[in-house]
């Protein structure tokens, strides 16, 4: 057992007027911004990614829309525009859609898939009228796909049937109408249903809020002639990172056109992943400034040590020892450092957390002024990371108390 | 530790020289070079108590710097317990200073966050041997100091700490001792009061002891004087038992 170099590296550590306190402080300052940081970011992007993505399917699997050909691609010349006018008169739809769905539900990963039937329409109340995307749905199984439970802002989405609609609120806004009041949709085939209000949603994109109006599956599948069959079948992922995945084995398994959220959020997805490198790189650099200020206090204790290393020589200690000793210092604020920012900076994380604006709800929660979302994981690499750091900054200082020559370091008495 | 026990402590006896340097030559610079010993040769027999005078740059702490391998030479031949010390790497350096010498230096050089006895067990603790306390404490108490086991070195007086050096000096049973100017910081009683202290421990543990001085007054009082000048030795006698009786006298007439 290494009994002297711990021994003089613990008192070392204990006694040092005040200087262990200023290089654990500045350790433990780095793992808390480390910890505080992460969670902060995390619970940001938490909010943001739930806001995008929650009130959209993972992977949206749709009938492909085949291409309108030039002419000079069609076979025959002759009948050139009936071709054409073929394709676009002809509904896209997925034939045999419970097939497709069994055989999707068996790739790994996949929670849920619910069918679809989508396409654009009017919505008219009076004499206001605005343009929709008119959807289909079986309100339980839609509900499997994306989540509308904390988006529901009045009313009930799983009354939506043939007869009852849920709109998004700005369309509400728009036409001025509230639950049970009644709107007339049309779909670009030309037939006009009338139904009655059951719900106003809040998706979170003023997009969908503005235009989006779902009906009954059967109802929608009689507005847009598609018979027994749908336009679009909706996915759900276990993990929503793992979208791209299934969508290249969808896309292994059917001619559709499958796309995912990632796929579809491509500039979003960018941006997270710039903030989270920003992050990255505000976290190494304090990091980093810690570990030059443990480092530099670390040389001037060597300094002032130098008697103090010239004796030990003199009383048989080897170099590696004296090594040894300033390392052990290193780890040990390193350590210190790790275990008091951790501990601190996961308290502040569960103070932030715990703060709420009084009275105001968000989601049906009570809203929180600093939206935290902590993990342990950041405690461990943070810790990991400064311990790593302690010891790297001793490095140096360890290195020059070695090679200290006990002659000069004792004559200058 | 009663008489007779403490007497056990004595160093075996041996008649192989602890020192014996020959040609010993050490210069500093790589231009201009300063010659700081030169051609030294003599040797040092155990048990002896020698003290080492000369103006101040006269070489005698350089000497003392490489007879306990805390300095090179930069040429001739060092014998340390029969060992040259030039085939000697890093550890075995640092194994010789530790297990054969002990060093007494002007500044006693405490650690100030150990207390005393931990200060005095430091060369123990550093060789990694089985702890001896009980001839730790014995030298403490040898020395005056049993009531100031658990002192702070910043609680003690300038002689009291230097008594705790010597001890620490002694820590591992070295079969020489070497002396950096060890009273030159302290007034001339408490001066007086360690150099009795290294003589009576030389003479009751049978360790050399090398010493630095230019306290002539108290080197007179060595066995032998070795003087240096210019980086030679200039001078090596044995002081005679009736010259230093005869000395007494007139000092104590004077």
């Amino acid at each position: 057992m290494r009994r002297f170099e711990l021994r003089v590296a613990w008192r070392h550590l204990l006694m040092s007027h005040g200087q262990t306190e200023l290089t654990v402080g500045a350790v433990a300052v780095g793992v808390l911004l480390v910890v505080f940081l992460s969670s902060l970011i995390n619970g940001l992007q938490t909010g943001l990614v739930d806001d995008v993505v929650g009130s959209i399917p993972h992977v949206t699997v749709e009938a492909a829309t085949p291409d309108a050909k030039p002419l000079w691609q069609v076979d025959s010349h002759s009948n050139a525009i009936t071709a054409l006018e073929k394709i676009t008169t002809r509904s896209k739809r997925i034939e045999e859609w419970n097939r497709v769905r069994a055989a999707i539900l068996r790739i790994h990963g996949v929670k849920s898939v619910a069918p679809a039937v989508e396409g654009d329409g009017l919505v008219t109340r009076g004499a206001k009228t605005v343009g929709a995307r008119i959807i289909g749905v079986v309100p339980s199984e839609q509900m499997s796909v994306v989540s509308l439970r904390n988006r529901i802002v009045e009313g009930d989405f799983l009354q939506v049937d043939q007869q009852n609609a849920a709109v998004g609120v700005k369309m509400a806004s728009d036409l001025g109408v509230r639950v049970g009041n009644r709107i007339r949709l049309t779909s670009n085939q030309g037939v006009t249903q009338t139904f009655r209000i059951a719900a106003i949603f809040d998706l979170g994109v003023d997009q969908a809020n503005e235009s989006s109006a779902y009906v009954g599956l059967q109802a929608a599948q009689a507005m847009f002639k598609t018979g027994k069959d749908v336009t679009n079948l909706n996915v759900r992922a276990t993990r929503m990172y793992e979208a791209n995945p299934i969508a290249e084995q969808i896309r292994g398994i059917t001619s559709l056109s499958v796309k995912s959220w990632m796929e579809s959020n491509q500039a979003f997805l960018d941006t997270l992943r710039m903030q989270n490198t920003a992050a990255g790189i505000i976290q190494a650099m304090t990091l980093m400034a810690s570990a030059f200020g443990v480092a530099s206090v670390m040389i001037v204790f060597v300094v002032q040590k130098s008697k103090d290393i010239g004796i030990l020589k003199s009383m048989g200690a080897t170099c590696k020892q004296i090594r040894l000793v300033f390392i052990l210092e290193g780890l040990g604020v390193g350590l210190g450092g790790a275990i008091i920012g951790s501990g601190v900076g996961t308290g502040l994380c569960y103070l932030a957390k715990s703060l709420t604006i009084p009275g105001q709800m968000f989601g049906g929660k009570q809203a929180t002024i600093v939206p935290m979302q902590f993990d342990m994981t950041y405690v461990l690499i943070a810790s990991a990371v400064a311990i790593a750091m302690g010891l790297a900054s001793s490095l140096v200082p360890a290195h020059r108390a070695a090679k200290l020559c006990p002659v000069e370091a004792i004559r200058r008495g | 530790m009663d008489k007779d026990q403490w007497a056990l402590n004595r160093v075996q006896d041996d008649t192989r020289p602890i020192v014996e340097a020959i040609d010993l030559e050490k210069c500093y610079g790589d231009g201009i070079k300063t010659w700081a010993l030169r051609g030294i040769d003599f040797r040092i027999d155990p048990g002896e108590f020698l003290a080492i005078v000369g103006a101040s740059g006269s070489g005698k702490s350089t000497l003392l710097n490489v007879v306990g391998a805390l300095d090179r030479q930069s040429s001739g031949k060092i014998l340390i317990d029969g060992v040259d010390t030039s085939t000697l790497d890093d550890p075995g350096l640092a194994a010789l200073r530790g297990d054969t010498i002990g060093f007494v230096f002007q500044f006693h050089y405490l650690l100030a966050e150990f207390t005393v006895l931990e200060n005095a067990l430091m060369p123990q603790w550093i060789r990694g041997k089985t702890v001896d306390t009980k001839w730790i404490r014995a030298l403490l108490g040898r020395v005056g100091l049993a009531d100031r086991l658990n002192s702070r070195p910043g609680e003690l007086s300038g002689g009291q700490q230097q008594r705790v050096a010597i001890v620490r000096a002694l820590a591992n049973r070295p079969k020489l001792i070497l002396a950096d100017e060890p009273t030159g910081n302290l007034d001339s009683q408490n001066g007086a009061l360690v150099f009795d202290l290294l003589t009576e421990l030389n003479e009751e543990l049978g360790i050399a002891f090398m010493l630095v001085t230019h306290d002539d007054r108290l080197a007179q009082r060595a066995r032998r004087i070795v003087a240096m000048g210019d980086g030679h030795i200039v001078a090596d006698y044995q002081v005679d038992q009736v010259e230093e009786e005869a000395r007494k006298v007139a000092a104590g007439i004077g």
